[in-house]
C-alpha cells in the first residue's frame, strides 16, 4: 500500500501474521491481515468463531500472551506509529486510554469485588492523572452519557445488583472514560437480549455522531452489521476474503462466502422452507486445506481454487475480494437482476 | 384431531424467605398461569427477553422442574398426576435439547455410550442391535458410523449439538423440548442444524417447544408463537401473523428491536422505558403497564386475560 491511503486511516493494519503454538510448533492462525479504520467510521469485522476477528484486534493491542502466541509478522500503524515495536510501557498509555476495548460478557469482564465506581475511577486515575473526586466526577459523567439513570448512585452498585444491559453500558463508560480516540467492541450485543441489543447500537451510533468515535465492532450478526457499520471486512479462516461499503456488500457481495453467510441467515420479512447451508465448517488452524481456503466448501470452487491461494484485489471503487471467480458472481448477480 | 401436549394454568412460584427461620415471606412468580397447546409434528415457539420464564415452561413440561400448580396433558394424560415409574416411562415420549453443546455431553463418555444410554435406559435394544441403531441415529442426524468411538471434545459445537439431537431421537420422542438450540452456533452451524430440525419433523413428524430469542429463527422454524414477558404470555399466534401483524404492544417493541439485515432499511425502534416490576412484590394490573405507551386506568387495576381477538389469534391487553 502506498504513503498516502497511510494519511487517511486512523488505524492500519499491514500483513499481520499471528500464530499460535500447536504441539509445540507455531501456526499461523491469521494469515497477511491488511485493513484499516478511518476517523470517525464504523467498522464491522464478521466472520464465524475461528475465523482470527479476535486474534487480531487482541495483536492490535498487544492483549495476547506469548508464549503461546508471536507475531510473525506484519505492522499496526497507530498515527503513523507501529505499536508492535513500542515498549510495553508505552503501550500502557495507548492501551484504555488511546484505544479501548469492550468484549462479548459484560458478567465477567467486570469484578465482582469492586463498586462500579471503584472500576471506572481506577481507569481515569491512572490515565489522566485526576484525584479520587474528580475521577469520581467524570465517571458520574461517563454514566450519564451512556444512559444510566441516577449515575451517582449507580457509582456505588456492584456489578450483580445490575441488568446485563447496564453492565455492559458501565464496560461502554469505562471504555470511554478517557476519551479514546478508537473502541474495540468484541461481540458487545451477541449475549444481551434483542431490546438491549437496540440500545447499545444506537448508543454507539450516537457516540459516533457526538464524539467522532471510530469503531471496530466484532460481530458474527450480519443483521447488526447492516445497522451500524460503514464498512465492513469479511474474515474467514484467518484471512481477509472481502472488504465492502456496507451496501456493496449487502446488494454485490463478491466472495461466495460472503454470499452463502447472507443466504444461511434466517430472515424475518422472509418465508423459506430450507435455509441454503455452507456445507462442511470452517478448517483447524493445522489443517488448512491446499489454495483457496473456502475452496473445500465453496459452490463455485474449480482446479485452480486448490492450487493457488487468490490474491485480494480491487474489483473496483475500493471493494476488495479474494477470489479467482469474482467476476462470474458479478454477472450472475446482473443476469438475475 | 387432540393435541399432543395441552398445558393449562401452569404456575411456578419460587418461595422468597427471611430470618433464621425461612419463614415464607412471599412467592416469585416466574411462571403465572400459562397456557397453550402442541399438535402433532407441530413447532411451538417461545420467545421473551431473558428472566421472563421461557425455559421454566419447557423444564416444568418435563417435569425437570415441579410446577406449582396447573395441569400438563401428554395425549390425554396427566403428567402431574403420574408416580415415577410412570413418568420414566413418559419421558420417552418427550426429550431436552440444552443451549449450550460443550456442557451438556458427558466428556468421559463415548458418542456410542451417550447415543446408547436412552435406550438402554428405556430398555429398547441390546447387543448388535443397539449398535446398529446408534450407526443410524448418526446418519439421521449427519455424522458417520467412523465418529462411535470418539469423545465429545473432538467435535466442533455444530457436531455436538447433532450428537444431542442424535441422543434426544434415540428413544423415539413425540416431542423435543429445544432450549436455545442453535444460540451458541455459528450462522452457516446454525442454518445446518435448523435443517436438519425441519427435517426429522418432517419425516418422523416430532413435535418442537422451540425456545429462542432470535427472533428470526423461531419465525423460520415455528408454526405457532407464544411471547411471554415477566411470566405470563402476552400474545399466542400463528407463525405468520405474530411476526407480521402482532398486537400486543410488547411483542411490538420486541419486534421493533430485531436488527434487518438491509443497510437501506431504516427501522425506527421502539425503546421500553420505565422499570419492571418486581415479581416478589405483589402486582395489581397488566405487568407492562408501568413501560407501555397505551396504558389505560384499567391496565392498572385489572389484570388482562389471555383471550382470542381473531381466529387462532390470543392477546392479553385491554386496548386490543
Amino acid at each position: 500500500m502506498k504513503q498516502e491511503t497511510n494519511q487517511e486511516y486512523l488505524l492500519e493494519i499491514k500483513d499481520l501474521t499471528t500464530a499460535f503454538l500447536f504441539d509445540g510448533k507455531p501456526v499461523p492462525v491469521t494469515v497477511n491481515v491488511s485493513y484499516g479504520i478511518k476517523k470517525g467510521e464504523i467498522l464491522g469485522i464478521v466472520g464465524e468463531s475461528g475465523s482470527g476477528k479476535s486474534v487480531t484486534v487482541k495483536s492490535v493491542l498487544r492483549l495476547l500472551p506469548s508464549p503461546p502466541s508471536s507475531i510473525l509478522n506484519g505492522e499496526i500503524y497507530f498515527h503513523g506509529q507501529n505499536l508492535l515495536t513500542l515498549k510495553e510501557k508505552e503501550m500502557q498509555k495507548i492501551r484504555g486510554n488511546k484505544i479501548s476495548m469492550i468484549f462479548q460478557e459484560p458478567m465477567t469482564s467486570l469484578n465482582p469485588v469492586y463498586t462500579c465506581g471503584n472500576q471506572i475511577t481506577e481507569t481515569i486515575m491512572l490515565h489522566q492523572h485526576l484525584s479520587k473526586e474528580e475521577a469520581l466526577k467524570k465517571a458520574a459523567r461517563m454514566l450519564d452519557l451512556v444512559g444510566i439513570p441516577a449515575p451517582e448512585s449507580r457509582l456505588k452498585s456492584y456489578p450483580h445488583q445490575l441488568s446485563g444491559g447496564m453492565r455492559q453500558r458501565v464496560m461502554i463508560a469505562m471504555a470511554l472514560s478517557c476519551e479514546p480516540e478508537l473502541l474495540i467492541a468484541d461481540e458487545p450485543t451477541t449475549a444481551l437480549d434483542p431490546t438491549i441489543q437496540a440500545q447499545i447500537i444506537t448508543l454507539i451510533k450516537e457516540l459516533r455522531d457526538s464524539i467522532g468515535l471510530s469503531v471496530m465492532y466484532i460481530t458474527h450478526d450480519l443483521a447488526v452489521v447492516a445497522e451500524i457499520c460503514d464498512r465492513v471486512v469479511v474474515m474467514y479462516a484467518g484471512m481477509v476474503m472481502e472488504i465492502a461499503e456496507i451496501r456493496d456488500l449487502f446488494h454485490a457481495p463478491l466472495h461466495p462466502y460472503t454470499q452463502g453467510l447472507m443466504q444461511a441467515m434466517p430472515r424475518i420479512n422472509q418465508q423459506s422452507e430450507m435455509l441454503y447451508n455452507i456445507p462442511g465448517m470452517v478448517p483447524h488452524a493445522t489443517q488448512m486445506p491446499t489454495g483457496c481456503r473456502f475452496q473445500p466448501r465453496c459452490p463455485y470452487a474449480t482446479e485452480v481454487c486448490s492450487q493457488a491461494c487468490p490474491e485480494l484485489v480491487d474489483a473496483g471503487d475500493g471493494h476488495m475480494v479474494r477470489c479467482f471467480h469474482y467476476e462470474k458472481l458479478r454477472k450472475e448477480r446482473v443476469q438475475n437482476g | 384431531m387432540d393435541d399432543l401436549i395441552q398445558v393449562s394454568g401452569l404456575k411456578k412460584y419460587y418461595p422468597i424467605t427471611s430470618g433464621v427461620l425461612k419463614r415464607v415471606t412471599g412467592h416469585y412468580k416466574a411462571v403465572d398461569d400459562v397456557s397453550f397447546s402442541i399438535g402433532y409434528g407441530q413447532t411451538f415457539g417461545l420467545v421473551g427477553e431473558s428472566g421472563c420464564g421461557k425455559t421454566t415452561v419447557g423444564k416444568s413440561i418435563l417435569r425437570l422442574i415441579e410446577p406449582t400448580d396447573g395441569q400438563i396433558l401428554l395425549e390425554g394424560k396427566d403428567l402431574r398426576a403420574m408416580n415415577s415409574a410412570q413418568l420414566r416411562s413418559a419421558r420417552k415420549d418427550m426429550q431436552i435439547i440444552f443451549q449450550d453443546p460443550y456442557s451438556s455431553l458427558n466428556p468421559r463418555m463415548t458418542v456410542m455410550e451417550l447415543i446408547s444410554e436412552p435406550m438402554k435406559l428405556h430398555n429398547l435394544a441390546s447387543g448388535s442391535e443397539l449398535q446398529d441403531r446408534v450407526c443410524n441415529l448418526l446418519e439421521t442426524v449427519g455424522l458417520s458410523r467412523i465418529e462411535m468411538k470418539k469423545y465429545p471434545h473432538e467435535f466442533s459445537g455444530g457436531q455436538r449439538q447433532r450428537i444431542m439431537i442424535a441422543r434426544a431421537l434415540s428413544v423415539q420422542p413425540k416431542i423435543i423440548v429445544c432450549d436455545e438450540p442453535v444460540s451458541a452456533l455459528d450462522v452457516s452451524i446454525q442454518a445446518q442444524i435448523l435443517n436438519l430440525m425441519k427435517e426429522l419433523q418432517q419425516n418422523l413428524g416430532i413435535a418442537y417447544l422451540f425456545i429462542a430469542h432470535g427472533m428470526p429463527v423461531v419465525k423460520h422454524i415455528s408454526h405457532q408463537v407464544g411471547v411471554m414477558y415477566l411470566g405470563k404470555l402476552v400474545e399466542v399466534a400463528d407463525s405468520e401473523s405474530i411476526f407480521s401483524n402482532c398486537l400486543h404492544p410488547y411483542t411490538q417493541a420486541l419486534m421493533s428491536a430485531v436488527p434487518i439485515p438491509d443497510p437501506d432499511v431504516k427501522r425506527k425502534t421502539m425503546i421500553i422505558k420505565g422499570e419492571v416490576p418486581n415479581l416478589a412484590e405483589k402486582q395489581e394490573g397488566c405487568l407492562f403497564a408501568g413501560r407501555c405507551s397505551r396504558c389505560t386506568a384499567r391496565c392498572r387495576e385489572e389484570a388482562p386475560i389471555l383471550r382470542e381477538v381473531e381466529s387462532g389469534h390470543q392477546v392479553a391487553c385491554h386496548c386490543v
